[in-house]
């Protein structure tokens, strides 16, 4: 009997054909991508768990038969982390969704990792708290997703990422064992911070089945400022203002001119006529320190010389700048019939050196550059234009992309600021990190995963043989065993 | 610096390393790794009665002899510092440009190395998160000798693991941390340190109007020996100088209570009770039948107990001094009966330092989920466990 | 009919194949899948609409249309939440109506299943079928014989879907024919012509009377084309397509006959076939342009209403209301805030929103027939929104809702009595209080299990 067959039969004890477990050509082929449709494998089987068990059972079988798996959320993300093994397991956890408990006097919410992000803070509004990591597609990202790639969002510049929301989680590592990382509702687990490690992991450490989360208290007020510039020089000189005078908004993003007529045709969010650049300054907390802030904070963009300046007068006004924003990346399609999004980091203070070099690569290629960015924490998504009819097109709005990355790592910046590595970007981590660098990451890997089973060939270039490790203890301790220590 | 270690829990090293340069200790490990030699990491000595006893010790590394170098993005909020420079000079090197590490100096004269291996929780961590959370880079020496780094300088950063978040916290047993790169923030406009006694039967409303407040303080600490039913409850709330009185204003009216104001710290604020210091992690709304239990169990064995819990992060420390003067065995019936509120309340019961005879005869960590997974990661980092070996959970 | 040859690509065969160039408009980004109710159930990557147009690709690629795929094209219910939730503008429902019509001619359903189709597609799309159904129904709820087939569970036996059609028949009335031409009340504005409609004509009939009594309140002269057929709704929205083209070119001669400024249409799902008859009909060289302009003439009622300027006195109603879109009103013709604005306008309306209001009830033209347990879970799931608003009233304005929330809401043991919003619009205009209402409504309703 073949692995494959195996395989199956073992996984037929544990799902019923059709509805857990898929195995017609067609159906199998609606998981050959995630949100980065250009990167595609058809996987041999795809299972949909909705409990912890049958994500234990199924690793286990992989375990056992080596056969690779790969963890899908609702398959959104933007690196091909959730790429298929061709001859390997999709184990889909979006019907694996369940809200366990919102424990709103402990500040904190016990979910299933297929359970949508907004979900989340919908069902914590009675609570008047809520879920902060809020990346553009939080209305239907998984937070099982979130936490395979440390998502963040146009707010982590205040709140953080989804590694700073997360304190414990249960997780089916690769040989099939049910554990438990962190500390369940409270923080500080002894031991290795393991939690920490698995974290943007990109799902090569295990897949995460009940998750535990912090749930912020809603701000007492949120006040967003719009403003127009005639350059991202001027617009990034009041981004320096506003943060070295020490006031911390919850987030400030960037829009260049191409970027705004893209959003204006496709959502009419009335940004300021004519403006080259636009400015998103978003203040939140207490009342007292978001009015006296905003008042800086409009200050320091007329001394850098904004022109139209606007604050949202109500929650309808906000909304509408926000929308004009998150839609940025989908209302491209109305200025070019293909792009790519990229996701990239550079130091702030860089930011004006960075878009004269971005400039002038679109200037020499001819491939336009739109530019969105989160200006607080220098995050650029530089959108790269092009159309796939035209010869040589693809080529070259790729190899811009490319520079683009080229010039982050330059700047000291990263390869990737939310999107992560995943399938995508596995050929940039050799400039942004030496060989020694991964291969003591990989060392976390060969920890977890030995056989290199659990979402194979993601992050890192070239796999590590893991091998045999002198000194490898599994079980007890031989300390504690010959009686040399104890455990209280 | 200070001068090198002569015994560490009674055990004293054959040799000492003093490593002036990377390059140096990179050669030093790799030889001593090459040789099988037990070692232990150690920079100014401040917590060389954390954690469990080492087993031996062959060599010490003195890291407080490698340069100090501090460089400092201010317009990134970003700094890169050396492992062996201290918490207060970062702090007046950042202050001079206006900037802060938000982490409090518990123990005075740390390095940032000692910080990272053993993060300490304090007061700033409720408003601005652990030193694992500002901790966006860390260059490491393995104990091959090996240089490797993770994360960087940009705080946003997604790219390979994070192994910032394993070292922090990983008491020397994994590498030697030589470089860090951490997220700083602005010195608040203006200060305020709101105190009012509360009495310990009032404390769950008080906790859950803290927790629930909009008034977005910067920390909240209850502080007090255990022996009296008040204890103090000190906010403070940092930012605009005009958004603070509004804001303690606004805490006074959803309290209920009206705060005597300084701007300066209480004396207790940034340090760790007692020489014998235990550190309960609770369920935050827990607290009150967390000081209940412990308050009972003070009062059962006669101990005198000094309280600093962090509200709303859910870590408290334990002052308890007596536990040194106590026999081996109430000392364990003591511990054990700590450790068994914790549990009850989400959490676990540490001894973060104490006497050696302590740390021997009873684990400092008790037993931890995942204490396998442990030992393989100890096991790819230090196959020969060299490093400190038997300080860390588990005899890792 | 269309003269381009018949070409063949991949499972797929024209004409009606979908398009290569409507699916490549998908980026694959995923903002749809929670607005799709399959989704929202079974949580499958082929139950959502990312899902299927990769299916629609396969088959286009050659993948065979087997039963596997066919199931999940066939639980779709058509309700366009995706396409308000795409920030692409991907015309999904285009693409699901070709790809239904592929599936009808090329795919050959069980023999029960076919049976089932053959009946319903015999009765709903013709009102002198439907007319004599009706009066079977009537029957049966007066005389007792419904209370003893529900006590007995006499019913058990028979195939699912005729239980459900039984289970979701509303209380009938009685119908009083309506007069081909009605004269304004007032001074008249203009003309305006009424589609009847096969459900809403049969099954509520005050619907239309209200309908009716409101327009001519407002000062316009009412048609109502006697021997109008079934606008093709229906089958257009499974597939049928050639049955669809023939029904829209049957309504459009009937309708041509009067001179009109407005075809107002009071069931969601007609109006928003009734709209799309250009595109229909666009292969059609002798009503492509007819077809068009009969469709930009169509306006759904509250539409139609909340762009005049009001001269009906509105008298007050002291009353709760939870409001529900009807997909094929608020997604498919993007008719959300008329509605919300025609009732906000009577003192004393509270309007309270339906949480999860984007996702479908389970009815979706025939889908709560065909598609049964999917539907009663959506319906369960619908009812439990509605009845958590608390709501004295629930108002919608397709009468397939009607009938599904209706009898999901009683299923939960959470009854609340149901006006489509012209109705609510007619008591307010005709003076009638809410007691007065609230109590006619009760005696309406009577109790559906004959206790």
């Amino acid at each position: 009997m073949n692995n494959l067959a195996s395989l199956l039969e073992r996984l037929r004890l544990i799902f019923h054909e059709g509805t857990g477990l898929l195995t017609d050509p067609a159906m199998l082929r609606t998981f050959e991508c995630d949100g980065l449709a250009h990167h595609r494998v058809i996987p041999a089987v795809v299972v949909l768990p909705t409990t912890a068990e049958q994500v234990e059972q199924t690793i286990s079988i992989c375990h056992d038969l080596g056969v690779p798996f790969v963890a899908r959320g609702n398959g959104t993300g933007l690196s091909a982390g959730a790429l298929p093994v061709a001859e390997g397991v999709v184990i889909s956890l979006s019907r694996f969704r369940r809200i366990i408990e919102i424990d709103a006097p402990n500040m904190r919410a016990v979910v299933e990792p297929g359970v949508i992000n907004l979900d989340l803070t919908k069902a914590s509004v009675g609570d008047d708290l809520y879920y902060a990591p809020d990346p553009s597609s939080q209305q239907v990202c998984s937070i099982g997703g979130n936490v395979a790639e440390n998502s963040g969002g146009a707010h982590c510049l205040k709140y953080g990422f989804t590694t700073h929301h997360i304190t414990g989680l249960e997780v089916v590592t690769p040989d099939g064992e049910l554990i438990s990382l962190g500390a369940g509702k409270c923080v500080d687990a002894p031991g290795y911070d393991l939690l920490g490690a698995f974290i943007g992991s990109e799902g090569t450490l295990g897949v995460a089945t009940k998750i535990t989360t912090k749930l912020l208290k809603r701000p007492e007020l949120v006040k967003t400022l719009i403003a127009a510039f005639d350059s991202t020089t001027s617009a990034g000189a009041a981004v320096s203002a506003i943060i070295a005078s020490g006031i911390l908004p919850a987030a400030v993003e960037m829009m260049d001119a191409l970027a705004i007529e893209a959003a204006e045709n496709a959502v009419h969010c009335g940004y300021p006529e004519g403006a080259n650049t636009v400015l998103i300054v978003e203040l939140d907390g207490p009342e007292g320190e978001v009015l006296a802030g905003m008042e800086r904070v409009e200050a320091f963009c007329r001394e850098c010389g904004a022109g139209e300046l606007r604050i949202a007068a109500d929650d309808e006004e906000r909304a509408l700048i926000w929308k004009g924003r998150k839609s940025a990346f989908a209302a491209i399609g109305t200025l070019s019939p293909d792009f790519i999004v990229q996701d990239g980091v550079i130091p702030r203070t860089s930011l004006p050196q960075v878009l004269a070099e971005i400039a002038e690569l679109s200037r020499t290629s001819g491939i336009r550059v739109a530019n969105v960015f989160h200006a607080g924490d220098g995050n650029l998504h530089p959108l790269v234009l092009f159309d796939e009819r035209i010869a040589g097109d693809l080529e070259t709005a790729n190899a811009v992309s490319g520079a683009i990355i080229d010039l982050c790592i330059k700047y000291g910046g990263s390869i990737t600021g939310e999107h992560g590595v995943g399938a995508d970007k596995v050929s940039y981590m050799g400039k942004m990190f030496t060989e020694a660098d991964l291969d003591t990451m990989q060392m976390v890997r060969c920890a977890f995963d030995v056989d290199n089973l659990s979402n194979p060939g993601k992050i890192f270039p070239t796999p590590r043989l893991c091998g045999e490790v002198p000194g490898r203890h599994h079980g007890v301790h031989p300390l504690v065993l010959s009686g040399e220590a104890e455990l209280f | 610096m200070p001068s090198p270690i002569a015994t560490i829990d009674g055990a004293t090293p054959r040799a000492t390393a003093t490593p002036s340069s990377v390059d140096e200790l990179r050669t030093t490990l790799q030889e001593a790794s090459h040789s099988g030699k037990q070692l232990l990491l150690a920079g100014h000595h401040t917590k060389m009665d954390w954690g469990r006893p080492p087993e031996s010790v062959d060599v010490a590394i003195e890291l407080g002899a490698l340069p100090c170098e501090i460089e400092h993005w201010a317009d990134d909020l970003v700094v890169r510092a050396t492992a062996s420079v201290t918490l207060e000079e970062l702090q007046r090197e950042l202050s001079t440009r206006g900037q802060r590490l938000c982490v409090d100096t518990l123990i005075p004269s740390s390095t940032l190395g000692g910080l990272v291996a053993t993060a300490p929780s304090g007061p700033l961590r409720y408003g601005y998160g652990a030193i694992r959370d500002l901790l966006i880079g860390v260059g490491a020496v393995r104990v091959d000798g090996t240089l490797t780094r993770s994360g960087g300088r940009v705080v946003k950063n997604v790219a390979g693991y994070d192994l910032a978040k394993l070292y922090t916290g990983s008491y020397g047993t994994l590498a030697a941390v030589t470089e860090v790169f951490l997220r700083l923030h602005a010195l608040p406009e203006e200060s305020q340190y709101l105190t009012v006694a509360v009495p310990i039967d009032n404390l769950g409303p008080v906790v859950a109007a803290l927790t629930h407040s909009t008034v977005a303080p910067s920390a909240i600490e209850l502080h007090g020996p255990l022996g009296e039913r008040t204890l103090t409850l000190s906010v403070l709330i940092e930012g605009l100088a005009k958004g603070v009185p509004i804001r303690q204003a606004g805490l006074e009216r959803a309290l209920g209570l009206s705060f005597a104001t300084s701007t300066s710290a209480p004396d207790w604020w940034s340090s760790l009770p007692g020489s014998t210091t235990l550190k309960v992690t609770h369920e935050v709304a827990s607290l009150p039948q967390l000081v209940q239990g412990l308050y009972e169990i003070a009062d059962r064995h006669q101990i005198h107990t000094e309280l600093k819990d962090s509200i709303g992060i859910g870590v408290c420390h334990l002052g308890i001094d007596a536990l040194a003067t106590l026999t081996l065995e109430s000392a364990g019936q003591v511990l054990g009966e700590i450790r068994m509120l914790a549990t009850a309340l989400g959490g676990s019961a540490i001894i973060l330092r104490a006497p050696v005879a302590l740390r021997t005869a009873m684990d400092p960590f008790g037993s931890i989920p995942a204490l396998d997974l442990m030992r393989r990661v100890k096991a790819q980092f230090d196959p020969q466990q060299l490093l400190a070996r038997g300080r860390f959970v588990g005899g890792i | 009919m269309s003269s381009q040859p018949i070409t063949s690509s991949g499972s797929f065969a024209s004409p009606d194949t979908p398009r290569r160039d409507l699916l490549d408009e998908c980026v694959h980004c995923g903002f749809c899948l929670p607005s799709c109710p399959t989704f929202v159930l079974y949580g499958e990557e082929m139950d959502s609409p990312r899902g299927r147009i990769y299916l629609m690709r396969a088959a286009l690629d050659g993948a065979p249309i087997n039963e596997e795929m066919v199931t999940h094209f066939d639980r779709c219910l058509g309700c366009m939440s995706c396409e308000t939730a795409c920030p692409s503008g991907v015309h999904y429902g285009e693409l699901i109506e070709a790809t239904r019509a592929q599936v009808e001619r090329s795919y050959r359903r069980p023999l029960s299943t076919r049976l089932q189709r053959w009946i319903v597609f015999s009765l709903f799309p013709y009102p002198k079928r439907l007319a004599v159904a009706r009066r079977f129904l009537r029957l049966y709820q007066q005389s007792g014989l419904e209370r003893l087939v529900r006590t007995t569970r006499l019913l058990s036996m028979a195939p699912k879907f005729l239980q459900t059609m039984e289970s979701i028949a509303p209380r009938i009335g009685p119908r009083e024919s309506i007069a081909e031409f009605l004269p304004s009340l007032t001074e008249t504005r203009g003309t305006v012509a009424l589609l009847v409609g096969c459900v809403q004509g049969s099954f509520f009939p005050q619907v239309n009377e209200a309908t009716v009594r409101v327009l001519r309140s407002e000062g316009f002269d009412v048609v109502v084309p006697t021997d109008q057929g079934c606008c093709g709704a229906l089958s257009a929205h499974v597939g049928r397509l050639d049955e669809a083209r023939e029904f829209a070119r049957r309504l459009i001669d009937t309708f041509e006959a009067h001179e009109v400024e407005a075809v107002i249409v009071n069931s969601a799902g007609c109006g928003s076939t009734m709209k799309e008859y250009g595109e229909m009909l666009s292969g059609d060289r002798d009503y492509a342009d007819r077809a068009r302009a009969f469709g930009d003439r169509t306006r759904d009622i509250a539409e139609f209403l909340a762009g005049i300027e009001p001269i009906a006195p509105r008298h007050p109603l002291e009353i709760t209301v939870a409001y529900h879109d009807a997909c094929h009103l608020g997604h498919a013709q993007r008719v959300k805030q008329q509605p919300r604005q025609l009732l906000s306008a009577i003192a004393g309306i509270t309007v309270r929103e339906i949480s999860e209001g984007e996702i479908c009830c389970g009815s979706a033209g025939v889908y709560n027939i065909f598609e049964g347990l999917a539907a009663a879970q959506l319906g369960d799931r619908k009812a439990g929104n509605v009845a958590s608003t608390a709501a004295q009233l629930l108002i919608a304005a397709n009468p397939g809702c009607t009938m599904q929330i209706a009898s999901a809401l009683e299923r939960l043991g959470t009854p609340m009595p149901t006006l489509h919003t012209i109705e609510l619009l007619d008591a307010s205009i005709q003076g009638e209080s809410s007691e007065d209402l609230l109590e006619r409504l009760t005696r309406r309703d009577g109790s559906r299990t004959g206790g």
